[in-house]
């Protein structure tokens, strides 16, 4: 059994033959795919359709290559920072000549059409090598990218669809695997899953699914060969788990090295805690929780349980490696996301359920040997979601960040939700275009953007007046501010919540004009308005705590201030 | 089987030897040592180890040498952040080549088709000469016998060379008492200077009579059907691959931690980057053993570069600047791993050493090796060997740095390391082992080799012996360059292969 390595004869024929079936050459449709999104994504936040989030990471992006102090750690570490990584150099490059890349958050809109494209892309390839012709490729990879839902987010520049992505990618590989026991497979797949913990970090219930299946299919492998199961077992899980380890590590290391925290995503200021204190879902009885979530589920595919059940069946009949995988892989983030709502540890927001349309889609392929009943049954489950899904998604009651794009869709004005749904940007601009006209100096603006008012370094055409979070020496400016050049605060009321905003906290009375040196320079919006700001101009030094005499102002706790 | 008296002298037991095997005539050998000692540097004197530096090397080293002198006396931070970007930014790309390389060579090993070997009638094979230089080795000359009694090829077609350096008498005395097979013989190498393999293994050449060559250790177990599998393979492959190496393996892995990190090490270089490698076309840095080679061509190149004492890198390298291939073959040979730290430091810095020759050799004429290798080639031979010990001193340096680092900056550190520098630095050493550690994991996976995933894992600590041999190795290239420390063999325990 002799064989050669050579040069330029990288395959022998009939591996290439089998190479060839993963199709190393792009086709012409993901671009084109790509491209549509852009342009929806483009109509709907130029009409006032912007994600939050969405806009927020665009405006961290901005903050590593723009503003007086570009640095990756400006990426900040409350969310995986790929996303705002990827949109950085498109800031970078575009925001001068397309002043919407950062205002509207376009950038945003790019990266998550290119990945809402190439989420579509592996769905058609898993399905091919699953040895499909191309009427079912098309027909699962249309089930996903007309899907409303996932149109929604592939347009939004949130996170979601680049995370479904890594997932997918990683759930091919891992199948092919399984299929074929190629260690650079499972290595392909850990590092997927890797770049998919830098998005979000529910992958790393992906991964634990991922891991157990990798380790238990190894182990029943390794017994069918006669080798030893426990090392091989080990030595595989280990090939799939270290890209994922090493971002983990990476991420958390560098986020203690800049900030002292090891998990800003669970911090209690800006993380999941802070969101759920502050919005108040942990009130919510178990019930109601339970019909929330089966809600939200069967509203994004009716035929859910249907399609478990017949996969169940088929996988047990059948031996499918597919339907072991997507288990493992989007089941388990769907799983930890109905545990983390049940629990109360996040909150009922549709999107965090969007995982269950591509393990239903996918799961589709398991009912191909059925012939014309697996093609009515792909149909009436695709169909239904599209259904289900479009309904949900303009439903208030559920919906929250999809209703201003269903608006749109319908031809209603974008609905105006609460804070993490849509958000509204003329306030945010009038503040933005008052600032650029009145203030010359850099870095004389202090604003929180990790609160809402990140909206405004958005709509300004300048990030050099900003001082934030992420800028150096961040803290001591904080404590003095005028000294520090700062003439400036944007501030938003104390209602919402003391610790919303960081300036709030160090200075607690700012709202009501209760700080010594201040006076309000600017005010937008009106009680209850989603953008009721105001600036403040300093006009002395300042330093936290400091109330004032007046008797409306003794009242200000002082007690709000950070710990130290 | 002869027989042999306590009280003889080391003269008395070599002329025993003499009669059992005789040696060619004086005139012969005084040739073939000739030739085998300056061959290569008559015909291709800017081949030749036999200098370390010539002209422009030397003077860019001594105006290097005062830039650096006088950079640090003058502006010490500003050159010393210099100096760490520059070697961060090599290091950087020697792991991005390696991670390329080892990526390919995984796809290609993967996709690999099992094809039986095809009949072959002992009338069609060629002649095959076997080399096998021996110094000092007293203890496995023994496992020999049964090492060659075990190869599948005709014995009328096959030629054993044993080397032996003439006053080696402990090699004579251990090879008197056996029974050696009709087809090998002892040559008596006469004992000159520089004394090494590769002298020794051209001076054999001289005498070979094999249209085929390869070179095996005293200890080594190469698969019974190695020499088939090699003449299959330069059957199908074409004229201009004139080289193939087999797969080298430690048959003593368990042995130790040293011995399964080093089993890692040759399963990741053998198994997966050498295929890479020849997949890309680029040169191969040939292993000391099990690489049959076209005789002719072997001459035609010059031979083996006997003042070098990694002459297998050379060789490898010298054959793609003549426009000749190497291939892989999936043959496995198993050898003897280092299990004494000491004397694994040795033999690393002897490679080390060796690889730094071999590449003050060939970028002699940089232009001229540009032209020859590509591109590609001219930078993979580059961080291969030049490179690989310089970045194993730098490993070191990186880790002490950021242990310092993350314990509490002192300021003077914190002073020749700019934000952005500690950044790059960091980061390049963070991605560079758990680049290393995957990659080894893998390449045990794919070799079905899952019990030494520990290994694998805790390999950057067998780096830290790396880096040690790195140095002595910068030390004896300064000092001794053509001076080949011997490892001592014998040292595996009888174990689980």
């Amino acid at each position: 059994m002799a064989a050669i390595v050579l040069a330029g004869r990288r395959l022998p024929p009939r591996a290439a033959a089998v190479a060839l079936r993963r199709q190393r050459s792009l086709p012409w449709w993901p671009p084109l795919l790509a491209g549509a999104y852009v342009v929806l994504g483009i109509l709907a936040s130029s009409r006032g359709a912007v994600a939050g989030d969405a806009l927020a990471r665009v405006v961290n992006a901005d903050l590593v290559v723009a503003g007086t102090n570009p640095h990756f750690a400006a990426v900040g570490f409350v969310w995986g920072p790929l996303p705002s990584l990827i949109e950085a150099p498109l800031l970078l490059l575009f925001n001068g000549s397309v002043p919407g890349m950062l205002a509207n958050g376009y950038a945003g809109v790019i990266m998550s059409s290119g990945f809402g494209a190439w989420l579509v892309w592996h769905v058609y390839r898993f399905v091919r090598e699953e040895g499909a012709g191309a009427g079912w490729g098309a027909m699962i990879a249309a089930g996903i990218a007309l899907n409303p839902m996932i149109v929604i987010y592939a347009i939004s520049g949130m996170s979601e669809v680049p995370f479904l992505c890594t997932l997918v990618a990683a759930l091919r590989h891992l199948v092919s695997w399984m299929r074929r026991g190629r260690s650079s497979e499972l290595a392909l797949a850990g590092c997927w899953l890797g770049a998919g913990y830098l998005i979000r970090y529910e992958t790393l219930a992906a991964a634990a699914g991922a891991m157990v299946l990798t380790a238990g299919f190894s182990s029943y492998r390794a017994r069918q060969a006669g080798l030893p199961r426990t090392r091989q077992a080990i030595a595989d899980a280990l090939v799939f788990a270290i890209p994922v380890l090493v971002a983990f590590v990476l991420f958390t290391g560098v986020s203690w090295w800049f900030t002292g925290q090891l998990f800003g995503e669970f911090s209690q200021e800006y993380g999941n805690p802070f969101f759920v204190r502050t919005l108040g879902a942990g009130m919510l009885p178990p019930s109601q929780v339970a019909g929330i979530i089966s809600t939200d589920i069967l509203g994004l595919e009716p035929l859910f349980p249907v399609v478990v059940a017949l996969g169940v069946g088929v996988a047990l009949r059948w031996r499918s490696e597919i339907f072991l995988a997507l288990v493992a892989v989007l089941g388990a983030v769907a799983a930890f996301e109905v545990y983390s709502v049940a629990t109360g540890s996040i909150l009922t927001w549709l999107r965090f359920f969007i995982s269950v349309i591509p393990f239903t889609t996918l799961a589709l392929v398991l009912f191909r040997p059925w012939r014309l009943l697996g093609v009515a049954l792909a149909v009436a489950v695709i169909g239904a979601s599209f259904a289900g899904s479009w309904a949900i998604t303009g439903n208030p009651a559920y919906a929250n960040s999809e209703l201003p794009y269903r608006a749109l869709a319908t031809g209603t004005p974008p609905y105006l939700a609460t804070v993490n749904g849509a958000i509204e940007l003329p306030g945010a601009r009038a503040v933005a275009h008052w600032l650029d006209a009145e203030v010359a100096d850099a870095n004389t603006v202090l604003v929180d953007n990790q609160g809402n008012t990140f909206t405004v370094i958005a709509e300004s055409r300048r990030s050099d007046l900003f001082v934030t979070p992420a800028s150096r020496n961040f803290e001591s400016t904080l404590e003095a501010p005028y000294q520090h050049g700062v003439r400036y605060f944007v501030t938003i009321p104390p209602t919402l919540g003391a610790a919303y905003s960081i300036v709030n906290r160090y200075y607690p009375g700012i709202w009501r004009g209760c700080v010594r040196d201040t006076q309000l320079a600017y005010t937008v919006g009106q009680r209850g308005d989603p953008s009721y700001w105001r600036v403040y101009r300093l006009t002395g030094p300042v330093s936290p705590g400091n109330s004032g005499d007046a008797p409306a102002c003794r009242s200000i706790s002082a007690s709000i201030l950070p710990a130290s | 089987m002869l027989g042999h008296a306590v009280e003889d002298s080391p003269d008395e037991r070599r002329k025993r030897l003499i009669a059992h095997h005789p040696q060619p005539a004086e005139q012969a050998r005084a040739e073939a040592l000739d030739l085998a000692i300056h061959g290569l540097e008559r015909t291709r004197p800017e081949m030749s180890a036999r200098r370390t530096l010539v002209g422009w090397q030397r003077s860019a080293m001594a105006v290097t040498c005062a830039v650096l002198a006088l950079g640090f006396a003058m502006q010490p931070v500003l050159t010393g952040s210099i100096l760490i970007s520059l070697l961060v930014a090599l290091y950087v790309a020697a792991m991005v080549e390696r991670s390329v390389v080892f990526a390919r060579g995984l796809r290609a090993v993967e996709f690999l088709i099992r094809r039986p070997l095809p009949p072959m009638s002992d009338e069609e094979l060629p002649r095959y000469t076997i080399l096998v230089p021996a110094y000092r080795e007293a203890e496995v000359v023994g496992h020999l016998v049964e090492s060659l009694g075990a190869l599948d090829y005709p014995p009328d077609k096959l030629e054993v060379l044993l080397l032996v350096e003439e006053d080696d008498d402990l090699t004579i005395s251990a090879l008197l008492p056996l029974d050696l097979p009709s087809f090998a013989r002892v040559l008596l190498v006469p004992a000159s200077e520089p004394r090494t393999k590769p002298k020794a293994c051209n001076y054999g050449l001289h005498f070979a009579t094999g249209e085929l060559v390869t070179i095996y250790d005293a200890e080594d177990r190469p698969e019974p059907l190695q020499l088939r599998r090699a003449v299959d393979a330069f059957r199908r492959a074409g004229p201009r691959t004139v080289c193939l190496q087999a797969r080298l393996q430690y048959y003593n892995a368990r042995q130790n931690m040293l011995t399964r990190w080093f089993t890692v090490d040759y399963t990741t270089w053998f198994a997966i980057f050498l295929p890479g490698l020849a997949s890309f076309g680029l040169p191969v840095p040939l292993g000391g053993t099990s690489n049959h080679i076209r005789a002719e061509s072997l001459v035609a190149v010059g031979g083996w570069d006997p003042y070098n004492v990694t002459e297998d890198a050379d060789l490898g390298i010298r054959l793609v600047r003549s426009g000749l291939r190497t291939g892989i073959i999936d043959s496995v040979t198993y050898e003897e791993a280092n299990s004494d730290g000491l004397n694994w430091v040795r033999q690393r810095s002897r490679w080390y050493k060796g690889y730094m020759q071999t590449w003050l050799v060939h970028a002699r004429q940089p232009v001229r090796m540009l032209r020859e290798l590509g591109p590609h080639g001219f930078v993979s031979v580059t961080l291969l060997t030049g490179a690989t010990p310089l970045l194993s001193g730098v490993n070191l340096l990186s880790w002490t740095c950021t242990i310092i680092f993350i314990i509490g900056t002192p300021s003077s550190l914190a002073q020749v390391f700019p934000a952005p520098v500690v950044y790059f630095g960091t980061a390049a050493a963070f991605f560079g082992n758990a680049t290393v550690v995957y990659v080894s994991l893998i390449a045990c996976r794919q070799t079905h080799q899952g019990h030494l995933a520990w290994a694998a894992l805790t390999y950057p600590l067998y780096w830290v012996l790396m880096a040690v041999a790195a140095v002595k190795s910068l030390w004896q290239l300064v000092a001794r360059p053509s001076y080949w420390e011997k490892t001592v063999h014998g040292l595996a325990r009888a174990g689980p292969g």
